[in-house]
């Protein structure tokens, strides 16, 4: 009982911190977009651009009191920017080995993250980017427990994201990138009590940006 | 007797045309060009202190005499007080080669005077491209010390499967443009957002496309930065816009051209290489900002001077598969005006210092109650019509304003009105569509009289500012003390408010249908009923054309002013090309955006080739009529017609 409360909880601080963080994104954004250089011409109109990317996910998992796991999977990426130096963005990740511990025992890493993007620089049709996510991780995988025998379980708790990356455009609407990122999810140990999972992914994605709305407003 | 009377007539109207003709003197000459390329024509102006009793002669020589001829003399008629001349200058002569060479021309008349301008030897292209650059430099500078108003139009159009466009909103914004610290500047707002509307607004920008009115404001400026390296110049053609003979060429960044520089066509006038018009893009906007596709053009306000006045921008990203970001599909017009800085200080005040008569002839010297009452009301009336002008939102008195007062004339002569003090017309210089009125004065946007189909639909706007004025609807009179009036110019529309009542509003409609029934436009009042009826069913789709600064809104979706006339208006037939409700915007009206003063649009009458040429209420390019800033002269430019 006490641990589904903890786990709900989790999954509440987690969606509040989507939230959160959804929120102060555009602020200061907007907060940037005001700001315009002085040596180039001020830009007459701004609109959000978003695009979606699928790609492919290489993630490797601690295994609290074991060595590591390699898990491979897909990434699905959605992202806003809101100006130049700003977006957000909500990244669904899947990564799954056939074997954790051993055979015949698979396990997988499944996380939903949002947060804020960064783009820091960009020149020409390259940028880079660094990130920051949090939101729900479930870990499906094993743990040690006496002589040979381990454990097999489920657990999804808070999870969060920090990593960076570059983007390049290729043509028209597609782009690729290639990115890291340090996870950090959540298992039992030997003795069935809560660790964290210090993981390590990188990805690589082919982006498809997306046209922008209609709509329209009048800014300052 | 009666021989010798005549005589001493004649010799005293002799000695008198002696004596005038012995004070009237040279008082000037000017050029109308401070230079020109060799082989070229200017004209210059002789100007005398009186009117020529007789015909005069002025002598004229120019110094050195081998670069320039001008004619021995050139006669002022008797009557006139100036005459003009032209001067040619001959390639080789007199001049040294590759340099300017300066000439001066003497006047004599009773007094020496002179005028300078330098004749410039016939360039190659690429010192045309440098003297453009310099050129282009030095405005830069001087559009540092300007301070215009600034207002943009845009109108979000539509394209449905006939391929009929329409307005399917709009936006509008107006500021004091200061390009001091780049594109910045000062909206003017009517409400002040509170603090969650601005955190919804933050939010609401963030996940819409926005327009920014600075990037609207930075279409003045070719280049901020603008340097010869960084464009690949090519020379298209000569054209004439005007009478401005301009030279064309592409202008293109180059690879090292920084972001943001220019990218498009450029029309120089070939007098002093200053540029008149640029049409194209910035380079290099983000994934998340835009630049978008202007058409700047600049006239010659001053001498040698040549200021940004109209910019039309549009966009028709329709097609969804382009390469292009984003898919804005609109069209914006932005004005600017306002640049006398005289006429802002209110300077010139004090260099025309008139002293008048202090001695009152009228004979009663107090000032009853009635009268006091009147004059105290006027006195807040003039404060407000004078804050307005200095801050140019109101034309100063001209030929429109005397216009309107014709037509309130007709209504209060043939309704035997008796009003006091007079009703005066002003015009407020603004887009959006509203009339109002301060005291006895009766305001009427430009935006408003632009797209009046005919004096009758005139006339009813009027009426109904007439019929407040004679139901005694009475100005608040805190505006007599001038404290009122100390605020920044862009907290104008929230200090300022001249709205009146529903009760009043109501009331002025149907004295104003009164007052229409006996006036001369009665038989008429079908077109206005008509336009009445344009102007609400727009008013949904154009909500900021329809959003009044300082008055009463005109329409909205379930009410129009004098909605009775509107009513009985004939059904609207779209295809029908003689059936115009309303007319484009800037089809009446010209401004003089140096000194706000306002003339009737000069344009040809066009025929309607098809209904989509109707265009009511919109949009459409500037093409104005370049002409060379003249001595004396007022009207720099005057558009060609949209219809």
């Amino acid at each position: 009982m006490m641990r589904i409360a903890i786990r709900i909880s989790g999954i509440v601080a987690s969606l509040v911190l989507i939230f959160v963080v959804g929120l102060a994104s555009p602020v200061l954004a907007q907060n940037l977009v005001t700001q315009s250089a002085v040596t180039t011409p001020a830009p007459a109109a701004a609109g959000p651009s978003s695009d979606v990317s699928v790609g492919y996910t290489f993630l490797r998992m601690s295994v609290p009191g074991s060595s590591s796991v390699n898990l491979n999977g897909l990434d699905v990426t959605g992202r806003m920017d809101l100006n130049q130096h700003w977006g957000i963005m909500v990244d669904s990740n899947y990564a799954r080995t056939p074997n954790v511990l051993g055979p015949p025992d698979g396990g997988y890493v499944l996380s939903f993250l949002g947060g804020p993007a960064f783009y820091p620089v960009q020149h020409h049709n390259t940028r880079v980017f660094a990130r920051f996510l949090a939101g729900a991780g479930m870990v499906d995988a094993a743990a040690p427990g006496a002589g040979t025998q381990f454990y097999h379980g489920w657990l999804v708790r808070f999870a969060y994201a920090g990593g960076a990356g570059v983007e390049q455009a290729i043509a028209g609407p597609f782009a690729v990138r290639v990115g890291g990122d340090y996870l950090r999810t959540s298992f039992y140990d030997h003795t069935g009590a809560v660790q964290p999972q210090n993981n390590f992914r990188v990805t690589a994605s082919l982006i498809f940006r997306l046209k922008n709305s209609n709509r329209r407003v009048v800014g300052r | 007797m009666r021989s010798f009377r005549t005589m001493v007539f004649a010799v005293l109207a002799l000695s008198m045309a002696a004596a005038a003709a012995e004070n009237t003197e040279l008082l000037s000459v000017s050029l109308d060009s401070p230079s020109v390329v060799v082989g070229s024509a200017l004209s210059g102006t002789v100007t005398l202190n009186n009117a020529a009793a007789s015909d005069v002669k002025v002598q004229l020589t120019a110094n050195p005499a081998k670069a320039a001829i001008v004619p021995a003399d050139v006669t002022v008629p008797a009557g006139a007080k100036s005459a003009s001349f032209t001067i040619s200058t001959v390639p080789g002569e007199g001049m040294v080669a590759g340099k300017d060479t300066v000439v001066t021309v003497y006047g004599s008349y009773g007094a020496t005077k002179s005028d300078s301008f330098k004749v410039v030897p016939t360039v190659s292209f690429d010192q045309m491209v440098e003297r453009v650059v310099e050129r282009e430099r030095k405005f830069v500078a001087t559009m540092k010390t300007m301070h215009p108003l600034a207002e943009t139009y845009i109108q979000n159009l539509h394209e449905d499967k006939d391929h009929n466009v329409t307005p399917v909103d709009d936006q509008y914004f107006i500021g004091r443009l200061d390009m001091s610290k780049g594109a910045q500047d000062d909206l003017f707002q009517k409400d002040t957002p509170g603090m969650m509307r601005r955190v919804v607004d933050t939010f609401s920008f963030s996940l819409a496309y926005k327009f920014l009115p600075r990037g609207f404001a930075q279409m003045v400026m070719l280049d901020e930065d603008f340097q010869k390296s960084n464009y690949q110049f090519n020379f298209v053609r000569r054209e004439f816009l005007g009478e401005a003979r301009c030279i064309v060429m592409d202008v293109q960044p180059t690879a090292k051209a920084p972001k943001g520089a220019f990218s498009g066509r450029v029309w120089v006038e070939d007098r002093n290489f200053n540029i008149v018009r640029f049409n194209g893009i910035y380079s290099g906007g983000t994934r998340n900002a835009y630049y978008l596709h202007f058409d700047s053009w600049r006239l010659n306000l001053q001498p040698d001077m040549w200021l940004p006045s109209y910019i039309y921008v549009e966009e028709s990203e329709k097609n969804k598969k382009s390469a292009v970001a984003h898919n804005l599909y609109f069209k914006a017009q932005t004005r600017l005006w306002g640049y006398d800085p005289a006429e802002l200080n209110g300077n010139d005040e004090f260099t025309q210092i008139q002293v008048d008569s202090s001695v009152d002839k009228s004979g009663a010297k107090d000032v009853g109650p009635v009268e006091a009452q009147r004059l105290w009301e006027r006195l807040a009336e003039d404060n407000a019509i004078d804050h307005l002008q200095k801050i140019g939102l109101v034309a100063p008195a001209g030929d429109v304003e005397k216009v309107l007062e014709t037509v309130v004339n007709n209504l209060i002569v043939t309704n035997k009105l008796v009003i006091e003090p007079e009703v005066r017309c002003r015009v407020l210089l603004t887009m959006p569509l509203e009339s109002f009125t301060i005291g006895h004065t009766i305001v009427v946007s430009k935006g408003l009289l632009d797209v009046l189909p005919d004096e009758a639909s005139l006339a009813t706007i009027l009426a109904h500012e007439l019929g407040h004025i004679a139901l005694n609807h009475r100005i608040d009179t805190k505006l007599a003390f001038n404290d009122r009036f100390f605020f920044p110019d862009a907290d104008a529309f929230r200090r300022l408010d001249f709205e009146r009542n529903p009760a009043d509003e109501q009331a002025a409609d149907a004295k104003a249908l009164d007052l229409l029934a006996n006036s001369p436009y009665k038989g008429q009042l079908a077109s206005a009923g008509l336009f009445l009826k344009a102007l609400q069913e727009r008013s949904v789709v154009l909500t900021s054309l329809i959003s009044p600064h300082m008055g009463n809104r005109m329409a909205n979706k379930n009410a129009v002013r004098m909605a009775s006339l509107s009513n009985s208006a004939p059904a609207f037939d779209d295809k029908k090309l003689d059936q115009v409700a309303a007319l484009p915007l800037g089809s009446r009206v010209n401004l003089d955006p140096w000194s706000n003063h306002l003339a009737m649009l000069n344009a040809k009458p066009v025929a309607l080739l098809s209904p989509s040429e109707k265009m009511p209420f919109e949009v459409t390019p500037f093409f104005p009529y370049i002409s060379y800033n003249q001595p004396g002269g007022k009207v720099v430019a005057e558009n060609t017609p949209a219809h």
